[in-house]
């Protein structure tokens, strides 16, 4: 007999744990603090040095280059959020944000363009090189109190590195 | 029990080549070897065939090859049989007959590289019906960009056979929604016979990654290649990777990989059993079950940044740490998900018709079941006891003890109560793998991956046993090779449906979990013929 | 003068009724399911919705079955509800409402076959299947209930009672075609029932069909009930209305506690269950 009721138990259970569905979007969404959502490159941090593009498994992010500039375009319908970009920056203009709600009407709203002026080519032979590429590597004016205490052949060889993992990718 | 010198003693015998590295034995016979040495492993020494590989190798030795992946899952070996094959015509011995796992794979080498298989019946499998003849996209010459000239315009034919009904399930959403075709032939409300035909969505990810990714990026496309067990590829791939190159991960990582291994076949295994009480009409039991699933993707948000395809693997490592913060809080949370799943999987089993529904539907017999390589909850429910978790142990199985259901009924009940059980199991495996959580860092200090290396690696997904092959290149995957386990249990359904009554034909297509890829291009194909194709943002 | 407007009143409320009543029954299932689940009102809404939409026809689908089904139904009810507000319930009410429901449960079953597709064919034997156990038992059931309660008193007369209004509140709940009786609509892959070919305001006119048909079969054992109550006070109709409400609450909540049945195995459970229940209410009027 017992055994026939037990499906009504579910009553039970039911009533202990209440409703578990949200009235989203009217309440507020349900993501944890760790979650991963769309990025946010910081132009006035960002060097331009193409790690991030690099690294983007699902290519949201792309190195547009002419003569004399360099973008770095970031669509957000292609992002997976993985944060890979986030990883591998080397001076952490990107930063990782909870942010998921990003449908909208206005396709251009899915673009974010970081631009670049080009490095006169002296420099560096790399076609990659930006301005502020060539400036985080030798300069020491515009260098941020944290670099200022390495020396510069570290600073090379950080900027070295990011452009290793653009080129191995690893 | 064979162990390495068994395997070895098969090419040896035949003046084949041979290589023993680590777990994996590599035999090189002639083709015309195949034949034989695969029925002696296949079905005298009992080795699991898990999936062959063609690769065109003629960019490094001017041939092409066929390997065929046997796991010995009680000595925990990997065999790889492989045999090169001629650069202008290269022909194989088919295998099929004598391992009827093999049909698909070989059908799939056809298709994919135009290896032509002898004593078999050659047809299209993988790529679509309007697909140009003689055109094999994973040839290195094909280009992973070009287009091939086609018209979709045509149409396929169904409904085959006149003399019975047919009720077609599909092209979309059977089982779970996900595009597959499946033609039942029934005469009243009995299924007679079935035609399945299904890779409609064939995403080309194999190419993709040998054609234009990096090792690491791989991680996250192997990740999107099932949307439920995604982390089981990218374990599985990182794994086969790591195998080829000798990467010596941490440990640490290793853990965290078989935790979050066993978060996701939780979610898995409780989607899967919700699933089944929706197709049953007892939406109730389904809405529970996934109240309870719920609480494992928060548990894998707070674990990884993500509720599902969690992006934490990396070739040498993972990216994601759990802090003693973290540890205590999915102790805690396990606990009340263990008891809150228990009381609901009891009320939804005895609710009326859902046990009657269940119980003697489906039936796979053991024979069949080992005749056709079938994989995970569907082997073990039919008799067959076999798990990679504990025979070929991989991450960081080794260091938890855990038990195997293994059920001998074959019906659809016993592949619900397989996942009941392996739901504690896992619950367990994790809690257990927490406590013992080793310190130190978790990616390695060095990944370096030299090329013309193999590695292959088996993965027990929630579906089953995934196997990935990689044979390393220069910066990216020469060869990468997946097998998701639906691929083995679908051809099992033609022997669950047969004689079954239609209303349980969903149930019985459910309880293999079927998974199968969703991401497709979207094409609209008019009234009148005319296709039109949607190009999202042509102009990027 | 009065007795029109309180039949058009009343009428009104019968035919409105399940509309809201659908939507209750959608709030007790979202409850049980522990989810907030739609607004009570969201049935009328996607009624409305479905007159806006576009009806497409295929191929020879007799759009006017629907009119004409619905009508009879519509009518059925109308009559009925206005004969239950203002006369007595005796054996030609009986016979009434019998032959109402029965055309209507017929008219549902049939649709689903005339439809030229395969699934709602399917949909559509099934449903004929499990009517054949079904209505047989509650055109006996109320039979047996009326006679015991006619010509049975005292004790044996309340076993035959009980036992015969068992059955038809089984037999209304099957008709009212839910779980694990929904058959017709079985398994959301294969079979759609008779729905499968439908849009727009055919949709519709199926969809509120299918509602009175249910709220028709709820009235029978509940007009039981009135009857052994005796004529009541002037709050009768209202009470009546009520207890349509409550019995379809409940049948709500049952239903979310089952499985779907097999066809197969449906019918033969059903036959056996009713045999018992007629066989007891046989004994009580026998002996
Ligand atoms: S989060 Fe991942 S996908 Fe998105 S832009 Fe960064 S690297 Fe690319
Ligand atoms: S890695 Fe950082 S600095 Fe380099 S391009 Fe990307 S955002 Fe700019």
């Amino acid at each position: 007999m017992v055994r026939v009721l037990k499906p009504v138990e579910l009553i039970v259970v039911a009533s202990e744990k209440g409703r578990v569905t949200v009235k989203y979007p009217y309440q507020e969404p349900l993501v944890t603090s760790d979650f991963r959502g769309a990025i946010r490159i910081d132009a006035s941090k960002c060097i331009g040095c193409g790690a991030c593009v690099k690294a983007c498994p699902p290519n949201a992010l792309e190195l547009l280059e002419s003569p004399d500039r360099l973008v770095i375009r970031y669509f957000v319908g292609r992002c997976i959020f993985c944060w890979r970009c986030v990883d591998v920056c080397p001076v952490k203009a990107v930063v990782g944000t909870r942010e998921f709600e990003l449908a909208t009407d206005r396709v251009e709203d899915l673009f974010n363009y970081t631009v670049h002026r080009r490095a006169e080519c002296r420099e560096c032979g790399s076609g990659f090189a930006t301005r502020r590429m060539v400036e985080y590597v030798t300069e020491k004016s515009a260098v941020s109190e944290y670099y200022a205490n390495e020396c510069p052949e570290c600073r090379k060889a950080k900027v070295l590195k990011a452009a290793a993992r653009r080129r191995g990718g690893v | 029990m064979p162990g390495v010198e068994e395997y070895v003693r098969l090419a040896q015998e035949r003046g084949g080549k041979w290589v023993a590295h680590g777990d994996t034995v590599h035999l090189v016979v002639d083709p015309s070897d195949l034949r034989p040495i695969a029925d002696k492993i296949f079905n005298e020494y009992g080795a699991s065939f898990r999936t062959c590989v063609g690769t065109d190798e003629r960019p490094l030795n001017n041939h092409f090859s066929i390997t065929h992946l046997f796991t010995d899952d009680r000595s925990g070996l990997y065999i790889a049989l492989k045999s090169y094959l001629d650069p202008e015509n290269p022909v194989a011995p088919s295998i099929a007959d004598v391992v009827p796992a093999a049909d698909w794979c070989e059908l799939e080498a056809w298709d994919m590289l135009g290896i032509r298989f002898e004593g078999r019946r050659l047809e299209r499998l993988v790529l679509p019906y309007w697909w140009p003849e003689g055109v094999h996209p994973l040839r290195k010459e094909f280009d992973y960009k070009s287009r091939p000239d086609v018209s979709l315009a045509r149409s396929e034919r169904v409904a085959l056979r006149k003399e019975v009904g047919t009720v077609p399930l599909g092209p979309y959403h059977p089982a779970l929604h996900e595009p597959e075709y499946f033609e039942l032939y029934v005469k009243g409300e009995r299924v007679v016979d079935v035609r399945y035909r299904g890779f409609h969505v064939h995403r080309g990810i194999e190419k993709l990654a040998e054609s234009r990714m990096n090792y690491q990026q791989v991680n996250f496309l192997a990740e999107r290649i099932c949307g439920i067990c995604g982390f089981e590829h990218s374990t599985c791939y990182a794994l086969a990777v790591e195998k080829a190159a000798g990467v010596d991960v941490p440990e640490r990582a290793q853990f965290i990989r078989s935790i979050v291994l066993e978060v996701e076949r939780l979610h898995s295994h409780l989607l899967l059993l919700g699933v089944a009480f929706h197709l049953l009409g007892y939406d109730a039991g389904f809405m529970h079950m996934w109240r309870v699933r719920e609480r494992t993707m928060v548990l894998a948000e707070m674990l990884t940044g993500s509720r599902k395809t969690y992006g934490i693997n990396l070739v040498g490592g993972v990216r994601r740490d759990i802090n003693e913060e973290k540890k205590s809080k999915v102790l805690s949370e396990l606990g009340g998900l263990v008891k809150d799943f228990k009381r609901v999987v009891e009320i939804a089993v005895s609710a009326p018709n859902v046990k009657r529904r269940l119980t003697g539907t489906g039936i796979l017999p053991k024979e069949d079941a080992r005749r056709l390589g079938v994989e995970g909850p569907v082997a073990r429910a039919s008799g067959i006891d076999k798990d990679a978790r504990r025979d070929l142990p991989y991450a960081a199985y080794k260091y938890a003890s855990f038990r195997v259901p293994v059920y001998t009924e074959g019906d659809n009940m016993a592949r619900v109560l397989v996942r009941v059980e392996e739901v504690f199991e896992s619950v367990s495996i994790i809690e257990q793998l927490l406590d013992k959580l080793p310190k130190g860092p978790i990616m390695a200090e060095k990944v370096e991956i030299p090329p013309g290396r193999v590695g292959v690696q088996v993965v027990e997904a929630p579906r089953g046993g995934d196997i990935h092959y990689v044979l390393t290149g220069d910066g990216r995957p020469y060869r990468w090779r997946v097998r998701a386990p639906t691929y083995a249990n679908i051809p099992a359904l033609k022997v669950m449906l047969r004689d079954q009554r239609l209303a349980d034909a969903p149930i019985t297509i459910a309880s293999i979990d079927p998974c199968f890829s969703c991401t497709d291009r979207v094409v609209v194909v008019r009234d009148d013929g005319v296709v039109e194709r949607l190009e999202v943002g042509a102009s990027w | 003068m009065e007795e029109v407007l309180a039949a058009t009143i009343a009428t009104s409320a019968t035919l409105v009724l399940p509309l809201f009543m659908d939507g209750v029954e959608r709030k007790v299932k979202a409850w049980v399911h522990s989810r907030i689940g739609p607004p009570v009102t969201q049935t009328l809404l996607d009624a409305l919705k479905l007159l806006k939409k576009e009806t497409r026809v295929f191929g020879p689908i007799p759009y006017y079955f629907y009119l004409s089904s619905t009508a009879a139904v519509l009518t059925a009810l109308g009559v009925f509800s206005a004969y239950m507000y203002f006369a007595t319930l005796n054996t030609a009410y009986f016979v009434y409402t019998l032959v109402f429901y029965l055309t209507s449960q017929a008219a549902l079953a049939l649709s689903y076959l005339i439809i030229p597709n395969p699934y709602s064919v399917i949909g559509g034997f099934r449903e004929v299947f499990v009517s054949l156990a079904n209505e047989p038992f509650m055109v006996l059931g109320v039979v047996l209930y009326s006679v015991s309660f006619s010509s049975r008193p005292g004790l044996w007369g309340y076993v035959a009672a009980g036992f015969s209004f068992s059955a038809v509140l089984v037999a209304s709940y099957v008709s009212s075609r839910r779980t694990p009786f929904d058959l017709s609509e079985a398994e959301p892959e294969i079979a759609s029932g008779g729905f499968i070919e439908l849009s727009g305001k055919a949709l519709f006119l199926a969809l509120y069909n299918l509602l009175l048909s249910r709220s028709l079969s709820q009235l029978i054992p509940l007009s039981l009930v009135a009857m052994a109550a005796g004529p009541g006070g002037p709050l009768a109709p209202l009470a009546y209305l009520a207890s349509l409400a409550g019995v379809w609450a409940l049948y709500g909540l049952a239903s979310t506690l089952m499985g779907r049945a097999r066809v197969d195995t449906a019918f033969k459970s059903l036959v056996k269950l009713y045999l018992v229940l007629i066989a007891g209410a046989f004994v009580g009027l026998v002996v």
